[in-house]
């Protein structure tokens, strides 16, 4: 009796068709010869030669990958905690507090991320210009320094700067979803927790705070994810100083840049595609740990209502 | 069984989609072959010995980053009024990796495309370019009066030529009169350039600006424009038998960008920026360009189009001398797609471009390019007079300068190796790290990008 059901479901096939072959082509394809390229020695032009693991025995010794891991990590690090203690506290601030106009704080906070990464870099590049960069000649003016700041130079500056400007996109970002979570949270708790006499820090700590945190974990994983692939910023950012390349001493070297350099500028595609999974195997461990993370935290809420 | 017959609809009209669009193809490829045909038949009964230029017919898809070819496009057109060529302008930075891809794919490459001095070897050694010395494009015997070096820079390993250029490209230092006339009480190319006759005569004179301007005029917009000379003076190519070479030229230049940069000989500008170019209107004594420098990026600078009002432009107020040592910087290099399906019709293309005599008059005289044409140099090198410098001959300079470059010590390393120098010295000028520590970084990038070239 289930066969005459599933032959009615297939013409259903047909209409999903597309889908599916875009998706093998453009999605699983490149995949598998990625995985194909990283077993080769293959400049783009030449014939490949096939070298074995050799690809992936370099990366694993590879001091450079090492680095850009680290570049990739102090990066996104530094630009997520005040990510997410600005988006936080903004959120709470435009929910509970009655503020004129919080709409329009809301749509303008929210604006840097819609602006396209190569407008980005050239307004930094106005902003941050070493002689004549709108910073230095204000803090010139006022005093506060004595000699221009050059900013994309020095490793610890320009690392600082592209987190600052990450942070500066995405806090609104953050901010939007977690005044969606703290909508959600229903108003009687807080009533509760005002007629128990609790204050505003208080609700914030024992209420706000631990029913937001599914929406926290959201944010951190989307973000993670996307500070791994972290490449278009410190691209732009470094664009009309050093080419992109990652300078001043690779502090601006993420891996995914690593992997363009090598696959772009130095024409090694099979390193670059072993360093592709590289970037991939990282991203896979995280996603997994936060996974068996959130799993846990779900069984364990399950066991405290029962 | 009703399954399979699903299946196989869906199959078949999946291959009915693809077949029309074949069909459609292939049809429009039997009527553009006909039409062929009957123009070729036409012009064999009107003309027997030279070919109509009108005869050829066809469309050429064309990658270039060089603007030149929008002027060039339409002349070759009044010549070769069947040829479409089909111009796609990708930026310099960009064009490599792109065309490195295509090529890589094998579909969707273009017919001819350019090598820039950077990244022309790739395009030569690994044979993607056609053998333009072999029949029927016999370019050996059209070359006889080209710069020799241009000719040998398109040569790959065995001699064959594979690439060729419609400009020679060597540089200069230009620099501006009204300064020159203040701080060294002459504005005369010659005798600046007995001046700035050595790299220390030439760091001199910005310690003389430097000076007399009151630290408000400086020599050069950034120590990094002073790279030519470094780079040309190089006895070894920077790789030679799988051993990156630095020679003395590039240790001397780690100091001298030091001492530019602590004596506050340079305005610490970064090449190509907006405040780079904004310099030539300002407050920079020198600019070290090559001949495309002129029509390319100065004057345009001191000379817009569309003048911004408060800006006093420069025009006129310049001159080009020779520096401390004969260099070359750029050049581009046509070549044809080996498996491209129009070489006939690309040929002409790239034949007219780059050998074409009336054409590299043309050129020479509407933009002042110092073209390859030797032949044509000598024509015209006489009666020359720029608006930009104050009514100079920088041709005959240029004349002077070419035969002095050697082309011989190009690799397909050298721009991402120059950068990587570029960025060592900066981290020494900087003080981010001592002369030793990025001498050693710059031997680390280099074994990171090539790993199969030995450093030590």
């Amino acid at each position: 009796m289930g066969k005459i059901r599933l032959r009615k479901d297939n013409y259903g096939y047909l209409f999903i068709l597309p889908f599916f072959l875009i998706f093998l082509g453009l999605q699983i394809y490149p995949v598998i010869y990625t995985l194909y390229l990283s077993f080769q020695q293959y400049d783009g032009i030449s014939r490949a030669e096939f070298i074995g693991w050799a690809n992936y025995a370099r990366l694993v010794k590879d001091p450079v990958f090492l680095k850009a891991i680290i570049n990739t990590w102090r990066i996104w690090i530094c630009n997520f905690i005040p990510q997410l203690i600005f988006g936080l506290g903004l959120a709470v601030i435009l929910t509970q507090v009655r503020i004129k106009g919080r709409n329009f704080f809301r749509a303008v906070y929210y604006l840097p991320n819609l602006v396209t990464a190569a407008s980005i870099g050239i307004l930094f590049s106005a902003l941050l210009g070493r002689q004549y960069g709108t910073i230095n000649q204000i803090l010139l003016k006022l005093g506060i320094i004595k000699e221009q700041i050059y900013f994309l130079g020095s490793p610890g500056w320009s690392s600082a700067t592209v987190s600052t400007i990450l942070w500066w996109m995405w806090f609104g970002h953050s901010m939007i979803i977690f005044m969606a979570g703290i909508r959600a949270i229903p108003d009687q708790l807080y009533e509760a927790a005002r007629v128990d006499g609790a204050g505003g820090w208080q609700s914030f700590w024992k209420i706000t705070l631990p029913l937001l945190r599914p929406i926290m974990i959201y944010v951190l994983i989307t973000s993670l994810i996307g500070g791994m692939q972290n490449f278009d910023i410190p691209y732009v950012i470094g664009e009309g100083v050093t080419l992109g390349t990652g300078e001043p001493q690779k502090a601006l070297l993420t891996m995914v840049m690593y992997m363009y350099n090598t696959a772009f500028r130095w024409s090694n595609r099979g390193y670059a595609a072993a360093i592709a999974y590289g970037l991939f195997f990282i991203i896979m461990v995280f996603s997994v740990l936060i996974f068996i993370f959130m799993q846990r935290r779900d069984a364990e809420s399950r066991g405290i209502k029962r | 069984m009703k399954k399979v017959l699903v299946w196989l609809l869906a199959i078949s009209m999946i291959a009915v989609f693809s077949l029309a669009g074949c069909k459609e193809e292939a049809a429009e490829e039997e009527t553009a072959v006909e039409e062929e045909e009957v123009a070729e038949e036409e012009t064999t009964e009107e003309e027997v010995e030279e070919v109509d230029p009108a005869s050829f017919e066809g469309t050429v898809e064309f990658w270039c980053f060089a603007t030149e070819f929008e002027n060039f496009i339409p002349k070759f057109n009044e010549i070769y009024p069947n040829i479409t060529i089909n111009w796609t302008n990708i930026p310099n930075e960009e064009i490599a990796s792109k065309l490195e891809t295509a090529l890589g794919a094998g579909t969707g490459a273009p017919d001819v495309f350019v090598g820039e001095i950077a990244y022309v070897k790739k395009w030569v050694d690994s044979g993607v370019w056609e053998n333009l010395s072999a029949a029927p494009y016999n370019a050996e015997e059209l070359v006889g009066d080209t710069t020799p070096y241009v000719v040998d820079a398109g040569r790959d390993a065995d001699g064959n030529i594979r690439g060729l250029s419609y400009q020679a490209t060597p540089g200069g230092v230009f620099y501006r009169r009204s300064m020159a006339q203040e701080y060294f009480g002459t504005d005369d190319p010659d005798e600046i350039a007995a001046l700035m006759s050595t790299l220390d005569g030439y760091i001199d004179m910005g310690r003389t600006i430097n000076e007399e301007s009151g630290g408000e005029n400086f020599l050069l917009p950034g120590w990094q424009d002073l790279q030519w000379f470094p780079f040309n003076a190089r006895t070894n190519p920077w790789v030679l038998d799988g051993q990156l070479m630095i020679d003395q030229p590039i240790l001397d230049y780690f100091d001298q960008a030091k001492t530019i940069r602590d004596e506050g000989l340079d305005n610490k500008l970064a090449q190509w920026s907006a405040e780079w170019f904004a310099g030539m209107n300002g407050n920079i004594f020198s600019y070290i360009l090559p001949t495309w420098g002129l029509f390319y990026v100065l004057d345009p600078t001191v000379n817009p189009a569309e003048p911004e009002e408060g800006v006093e432009y420069t025009s006129g107020d310049w001159a080009v001398t020779g520096g401390p040592a004969s260099y070359f910087w750029g050049g581009t290099w046509l070549g044809i797609y080996k498996d491209s399906p129009v070489k006939d019709i690309a040929w002409e293309f790239v034949k007219y471009i780059t050998t074409n005599k009336d054409f590299l008059k043309w050129d020479a005289l509407t933009y002042g390019d110092y073209v390859s044409d030797l032949a044509v140099v000598e024509e015209i090198k006489d009666d020359f007079s720029w608006e930009s410098l104050g009514g100079q001959n920088h041709y005959a300079f240029f004349y002077q300068e070419a035969p002095k470059i050697d082309s011989s010590k190009i690799t397909k390393y050298d721009q991402e190796i120059q950068n990587m120098v570029l960025a060592a010295i900066t981290a020494y000028v900087e003080g981010n790290l001592t002369k030793e520590e990025a001498i050693e970084q710059f031997k680390t990038d280099v074994q990171t990008a090539y790993p199969e070239v030995s450093v030590d």
